[in-house]
């Protein structure tokens, strides 16, 4: 009696401390929670992953993933979990382990084929005696190709045979799934004062006509989200995805709100930041408003590849050759015939630039978007972003007795993917949200780089001495705004305070880099605004990190070639000192020698190829501040 | 047995056993039998969900098999004849039976290894088949 009554009196305790924290947050409360202990008004940085894979997409299983949504949510959080390959009593023959849990994550399978997965891999379902189904569990590569290339590569994507008249066995088939996903978000969120994790229902719309990505991650609000996924079958274009979202969820359900984040544009075929949809004519204010709202960040990092920029494309930037893929669409990877040089659209920094030019002919800027990274990791380990324990993002290849693999365990082109960053008062979903949505976030390649970026008319010179975040707040506007009205015949200030990895690299410095409209084309400039180029060296052959860095940078910066004139876009990108990347860590543990043929083990022959770099600079990319005339 | 008949046997057995290189949709190493079972299933498949990737996977792995079948039928021949001039002009079934020992013997090892029969390591005959 006593216990009720006690639990009674904390759960009373409890709302009033909410309904406290909802008269004060900057935010709208949507949901029901205990309010948050920590919570902070100059926000702190949450360090998450929202783009996971588990056994439920289509390729991962085809990869013998077996880590299932609570899986991954629990390696989020710091558990152990199994990795294939398993032995034939289903033990795993590989684990992992987050070295540090994860504010939040985000599983997000693939929508598409969800009911077919299932059927294919349930004995005793309708379909799965079908001849699809016995390819793809035979032959998993061949069932990867058919599921896939001929759904998800398909301009005008059909649902498969065997799923019937109007595809209802199939779509019947995907609610199972769509409940483990929601069921497992709810299990993991945290929704005590402790606020130690979140998580987020979501899935992936996984479009990609001709074998050029367009792909998105859906991200829900909260747990009001609609009774099934809005699929690339379903909407085969961006902006049918966004309707489509809009009637299953915003309309039809109270309280549904959600966001789309396009990922690896450098995989796009140039098709990510154009001023059109594929086939369709150049859009006009409508869809700019729709895309501004709907999309208001955008994957720059992950598992294939880095989105920002590449050097000669579009610019000259030097260090615009981090992870790269050789090709510019996904077909590329398996077929040579394929392999395409990208254009200026495959990149994020040309859409930023090109957004202003549309904002000049449509009043809108489509793609004033923030930034983040992720995994897409496809065995359910979110945030396994580690260089030097990279266990590849996707199947297995052969492994020895201990669990080590032979060779990579990845292709040398890919890399372990980078974090999703956001600034917020707490950790709910209702703040991670609003952050996002006003694109107070930011990427980074792995490392846990805190970065504050500010822009402000009136920031003062000694900001970095006193209460950064305060004044920049109060002067200023956080990464993701827009700088309000020029005041006078001044010139914009940038505050940047950047803070290293605990158990990463040094700082190397800071960079601010600017796009702005001359005319009918962009310009662009990377200054260095704080830091030393060239600080820092790693041994090859050790990975041992020596010279000097910095443990913090922290600079207020004036744009010298200011033109009031011209719309621009501001963005902080921070390095680290140098470091070994993932396969150099891999190809010194097995002893390869490339001037020795026979230590080369199978699998390993990247560990030799020229084209991939032994040593990376780590970084983070805040997302932009614009200015508008 | 006679040497049309050996030469059948052994070469029934060397595709049906041997490890050749796959290329397209690989890599690894697979007997030409498999690669031509897989391609007579995915032609099957096409019927029922006909798409650009189940008829590339149809000509790709199946040109592969063919090639390799062809390229193991002149070396059946060879060791037809080899085997003819020890048993006077007709291959003894013994020496085919010994062979097939040994193939089969071998291929209970795992030899074998394609993504696209096997997710993780090597396997032996009765993963591929």
């Amino acid at each position: 009696m006593r216990a009720k009554t006690t639990a009674r009196a904390c759960f009373a305790l409890s709302l009033i401390a909410a309904t406290a924290a909802a008269q004060a947050a900057p935010f709208e409360r949507t949901e029901q929670r205990q309010a948050c202990a920590d919570y902070d008004p100059l926000r702190r940085p949450f360090f998450g992953d929202l783009h996971v894979h588990t056994a439920l997409s289509f390729d991962a299983a085809t990869q013998d993933t077996r880590n299932r949504p609570a899986d991954a949510y629990r390696f989020a959080r710091g558990e152990r979990v199994g990795l294939q390959p398993y032995d034939d009593n289903g033990k795993p023959l590989r684990s992992a382990q987050i070295d540090r849990p994860l504010d939040f994550a985000a599983v997000t399978d693939h929508s598409e084929l969800l009911g077919e997965v299932r059927i294919c891999l349930t004995p005793g379902m309708e379909g799965y005696d079908s001849l699809a189904c016995i390819a793809y569990r035979k032959w998993p590569r061949l069932g990867f190709i058919l599921f896939g290339g001929d759904v998800l590569a398909a301009d005008a994507p059909q649902r498969l045979g065997f799923c019937g008249d109007g595809a209802a066995l199939c779509l019947d088939a995907a609610l199972g799934p769509w409940d483990e996903i929601r069921e497992a978000a709810e299990a993991a969120y945290d929704r005590s004062s402790a606020c130690r994790f979140t998580s987020f229902v979501g899935y992936e719309w996984t479009g990609a006509p001709d074998t050029r990505n367009l792909h998105r991650n859906v991200i829900f609000r909260n747990a009001a989200v609609p009774s099934l996924p809005v699929s690339y079958i379903d909407a085969p274009y961006p902006s049918q995805l966004w309707e489509g979202l809009e009637a299953a969820c915003r309309s039809s359900v109270t309280g549904c709100d959600f966001l789309a984040i396009p990922h690896n544009p450098n995989i796009s075929g140039g098709l990510m930041f154009l001023d059109h949809e594929r086939d369709r004519p150049a859009f006009g204010r409508d869809y700019a408003d729709r895309r501004r709202r709907d999309e208001p960040i955008v994957e720059i990092m992950q598992h294939k590849g880095e989105s920002e920029c590449k050097t000669g494309v579009g610019t000259s930037d030097e260090l615009c050759g981090f992870e790269k893929l050789p090709y510019d669409r996904f077909g590329g990877q398996f077929d040579p015939r394929q392999v395409q040089p990208p254009t200026r659209t495959n990149f994020v920094r040309n859409g930023l630039g090109d957004g202003l030019l549309l904002e000049g002919k449509l009043g809108v800027n489509p793609f004033q978007f923030g930034l983040i990274g992720s995994t897409d990791t496809h065995l359910g380990i979110p945030g396994a972003v580690a260089e030097d324990r990279h266990q590849g993002h996707g199947g297995a290849g052969p492994i020895r007795g201990d669990g080590r693999p032979i060779g990579l365990p990845d292709n040398i082109e890919f890399n372990p993917g980078g974090l999703a960053v956001v600034w917020a008062e707490e950790n709910s979903r209702d703040a991670l949200f609003a952050a996002m949505r006003r694109r107070e976030t930011y990427a980074t390649s792995g490392p846990r780089i805190s970065v504050r970026f500010f822009g402000g008319w009136q920031l003062a010179d000694d900001l970095c001495s006193g209460e950064l975040a305060r004044a920049g707040y109060a002067g200023g506007v956080p990464m993701g705004g827009e700088l309000p009205a020029l005041p006078s015949s001044a010139a914009p200030r940038f505050a940047t305070l950047a803070m290293r990895d605990s158990a990463g690299a040094p700082l190397q410095r800071i960079q601010i880099v600017k796009g702005w409209q001359a005319g009918d084309s962009i310009e662009e400039a990377v200054y260095d605004v704080a830091g030393t180029p060239g600080l820092g060296s790693v041994d090859t052959a050790t990975c041992k990190i020596s010279g000097e860095g910095h443990d913090t940078l922290c600079v207020v910066w004036t744009d010298p070639d200011f033109d009031p004139s011209a719309r621009a876009y501001y963005y902080a990108r921070v390095l680290e000192a140098p470091t070994c990347r993932w396969s150099t860590h891999i190809c010194n543990e097995q002893g390869v020698r490339c001037d020795d043929p026979s230590t080369i083990p199978d699998n390993g022959a990247g560990c030799c190829d020229d084209r991939y770099p032994k040593v990376i600079q780590e970084r983070a990319w805040t997302s932009p501040v614009w200015y508008k005339p | 047995m006679s040497i049309v008949g050996g030469r059948r046997a052994l070469w029934a057995l060397f595709c049906l056993t041997i490890p050749v290189p796959m290329w397209f949709i690989g890599p690894g190493q697979v007997p030409a039998l498999a690669l031509l079972q897989i391609s007579a299933f995915m032609g099957a498949l096409m019927l029922a969900e006909p798409g650009p990737g189940v008829w590339t996977a149809v000509w790709a792995i199946g040109l592969q098999g063919l090639f390799w079948a062809a390229v193991l039928y002149p070396i059946a021949r060879l060791a037809a004849s080899v085997l003819a001039r020890v048993g006077d002009g007709r291959v003894p079934l013994a020496a085919v039976a010994a062979v097939a020992v040994v193939l089969i013997g071998l291929s209970l090892f795992d030899i074998y290894g394609a993504r696209i029969i096997a997710r993780g390591g090597p396997v032996n005959l009765f993963g591929v088949y």
